[in-house]
């Protein structure tokens, strides 16, 4: 077991050095430091805003959020690991000469995976906060406490993420069920434990912030539903005929694939719902702003992400033996991503209405989210090609990406603030998206193909 | 026609194909032998413009392969190291997707399912399949465009015996019909077996290009990277 750990993490690293050298991937962790150096300047405001404690509290809160981000191995981590192992031949073939079974070897990618994300993320995380609280004597964070209680905070996003998505994997009914007795479970407890934790070292509170998480993973584990090495699934032949004939490829996987679309769903509306309450809390100090546009800019540069995931489905090795072009691959993707603007769509809907809002605000807020997404995936296309998954956690891609990708919203959210009648600009980025998406397709058909 | 003209290709550091130079002409069964790591696949996404060389230049019937890598990639066929076709396509739907890919006009995937026999697995996921019926998969998927020329990483190996004798026949009948064939193997036997011209690859360096020499190839192998080994 341990092997196999140190095996698939030694793979990781050379996955990653190969691809754009050690010193880039070592500089991400920097960068992650350096950001939340940066978030500093924030502190006068968010001190002005709200007590330490709440403030404490959106801090593990996010650091949770953090942790739902990485946790949803349950629903793509079957595939990720026939992926990786290139299904049968491998995987079992590794269970066969390794006496282990395939829940283990799961097991073991699940916490490679968040010591992979622990290091890279939550570790610089960590540094960067603790820099600030020695640096700036304003701020008074209790690291002896805060720094377990951060890494709790961590694991229990995770842990209900796993949890949910391996539900999600067995069934869509039960993970409402699921869902719904997490959320009372919180809401009898009535705060967040590793926050509990923080402000009050107590045996109770430690194991209130510890013992759920572990119960939630070892269900996990113990419910991880292990594909039989001899099911065959049969179809039949939905290609013949066809004109379009990527894109009907790429719709294909997306239907044929454990969780599809639905999980695509899954990774935009819990992020989306946890952007929504934190939203409202912030709104609620900083009034000025829209909360129905202030979502709206969040949403559109979030469901961007969902390149990220149709890049997952395939290869471009799976193909690149045959006459296609990257720069048609990358376009279909866009495409499919397009076509995928449905679900953030229903999510606007749904705020729009909750929201009540005047009909001028929600044009420009859809407006605003439109072309906030289509910039992101233009940039994502620019930045990585069809391997965002990998190259983000290139440092150089990173800033880059940051760089890019930062300005755009802030400067509509001034102009919502400060010159609302200038808004329609926001309508510029669909045109300059679209040449981005066509000069990145041709760099990256121009450059070396890594066949990932 | 294959033409390689000091072709190198570095990753990194490494330099996995150190100033290569060969020809290899029609009708030739040409295996590339070499163990583990000594370039081989890099030799052949390089011939067949999967990836292009730091330096040197590669034609394939004439055609540059840095240059026009899609016009190479339509002529010719390709199986890849890892056979490893769109997971969730069908074995059927796989083939029709290859044959638009190709712009294929007419094509009859039923006959490679006779031909190879495994018809029974058409409609089944290709992420299903046995490793031998995802090996005829991609013989046929290589071959459905009847190409002049063919290029195989690495043939036959984790086969089992019926499959494997299935491909090999496929292959030299293949070269019979006048068709070239360049592949790669770290098996000597399989090159003993059925090529007519042979070249050896070690670390990265030729050191032998060209007919198959007769006699035992283990002991002709080992002569030719004598001296390369020692250092
Ligand atoms: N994409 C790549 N990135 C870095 N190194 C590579 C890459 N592909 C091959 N290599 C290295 O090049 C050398 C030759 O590899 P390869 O051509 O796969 O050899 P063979 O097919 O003969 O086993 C090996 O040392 C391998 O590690
Ligand atoms: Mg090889």
């Amino acid at each position: 077991m341990r092997d196999l750990i140190k095996y698939l993490i030694t793979e990781e690293w050379r996955t990653h050095t190969t691809l754009f050298g050690s010193f880039l991937f070592v500089l991400f962790p920097i960068i992650v430091i350096l950001m939340v150096l940066a978030m500093a300047v924030f502190i006068p405001i968010i001190n002005l805003m709200m007590a330490e404690s709440t403030a404490m509290l959106i801090l593990h809160l996010i650091i949770a959020f953090l942790g739902l981000q990485v946790g949803a191995f349950g629903i793509y981590g079957q595939e990720f690991m026939q992926r990786r192992f290139g299904h049968a031949s491998l995987l079992s073939y590794s269970a066969r000469i390794l006496p282990l079974s395939d829940r283990k070897i799961f097991l073991a990618v699940v916490i490679k995976d968040i010591l992979y994300y622990f290091c890279m993320l939550l570790m610089p995380i960590i540094i960067g906060l603790s820099l600030i609280t020695i640096l700036i004597p304003d701020v008074h964070i209790y690291l002896r406490a805060f720094v377990p209680s951060c890494i709790l905070a961590f694991l229990m996003g995770i842990a209900v993420v796993f949890f949910l998505s391996i539900v999600f994997a067995h069934s869509r009914i039960l993970l409402l069920v699921a869902a719904a007795g997490i959320g009372f479970l919180f809401a009898m407890i009535g705060d967040f434990p590793p926050f509990m934790f923080y402000m009050e070292r107590s045996l109770t509170n430690l194991l209130l912030a510890t013992i759920p998480s572990f119960i939630l993973i070892a269900m996990s584990i113990w419910f991880f539903k292990v594909d039989e090495r001899h099911e065959q699934h049969r179809f039949k032949n939905q290609l013949k005929g066809r004109k379009d004939l990527l894109f009907t490829k790429d719709m294909i996987d997306l239907h044929r694939s454990r969780g599809g679309i639905g999980r695509i769903i899954f990774s935009l509306l819990l992020p989306m719902a946890f952007i929504w309450f934190f939203l409202k809390h912030f709104v609620e100090y900083l009034s000025i702003v829209n909360f129905l546009f202030l979502f709206s800019v969040f949403l559109g540069v979030y469901s961007s992400s969902i390149y990220n995931w149709i890049c997952r489905y395939d290869t471009y090795g799976q193909y690149s033996y045959l006459p296609i072009r990257i720069f048609s691959v990358i376009l279909t993707k866009v495409r499919i991503s397009l076509a995928l603007g449905t679900i953030p769509i229903i999510i606007f809907i749904a705020a729009a209405i909750n929201e009540q809002s005047s009909p001028l605000v929600v044009l420009l807020s859809a407006t605003s989210a439109a072309a906030l997404y289509v910039y992101g995936l233009a940039i994502t296309v620019l930045l990585t090609g069809l391997a965002p998954h990998i190259l983000f956690f290139n440092g150089k891609v990173l800033v880059k990406y940051l760089i890019l990708i930062i300005p755009p919203p802030v400067i509509l959210i001034v102009l919502s603030v400060f010159a609302p009648q200038y808004l329609f600009l926001a309508t510029i980025l669909f045109v300059l998206s679209w040449y981005i998406v066509r000069w990145g397709a041709q760099h990256w058909e121009n450059s070396e193909q890594q066949l990932f | 026609m294959i033409i390689a003209k000091s072709i190198s290709k570095s990753f990194g550091t490494t330099k996995a194909v150190d100033n290569v130079s060969l020809e290899v002409g029609k009708g030739q069964l040409y295996g590339l032998l070499g163990p583990n790591g000594s370039g081989k696949s890099t030799m052949i996404k390089m011939l067949t413009g999967q990836i292009s060389p730091s330096s040197g230049h590669a034609s394939v019937e004439g055609i540059d392969t840095q240059r026009d890598p899609i016009e190479v990639r339509s002529k010719v066929g390709i199986i890849p190291e890892q056979e490893n076709p769109p997971s969730f396509l069908t074995a059927g739907e796989y083939l029709d997707f290859v044959a638009k890919a190709r712009k294929l006009e007419q094509y009859d995937t039923d006959k490679w399912f006779t031909l190879l026999d495994f018809k029974d697995q058409k409609d089944i996921l290709c992420k299903d399949l046995s490793r031998g019926t995802r090996q005829k998969l991609m013989i046929a998927q290589a071959f459905m465009h009847n190409p002049a020329v063919a290029f195989i990483d690495e043939p036959l190996i984790n086969l089992d015996p019926i499959s494997q004798n299935t491909i090999k026949s496929y292959i030299v009948d293949f070269v019979k019909k006048g068709g070239t064939v360049f592949f790669s193997t770290h098996v000597l036997e399989i090159a003993q077996e059925i090529c007519t011209h042979i070249g050896i690859l070690y670390k990265g360096k030729l050191h032998f290009s060209g007919k198959r020499p007769k006699g035992d190839l283990n002991t002709f192998f080992l002569k030719q990277v004598k001296h390369a080994g020692s250092d």
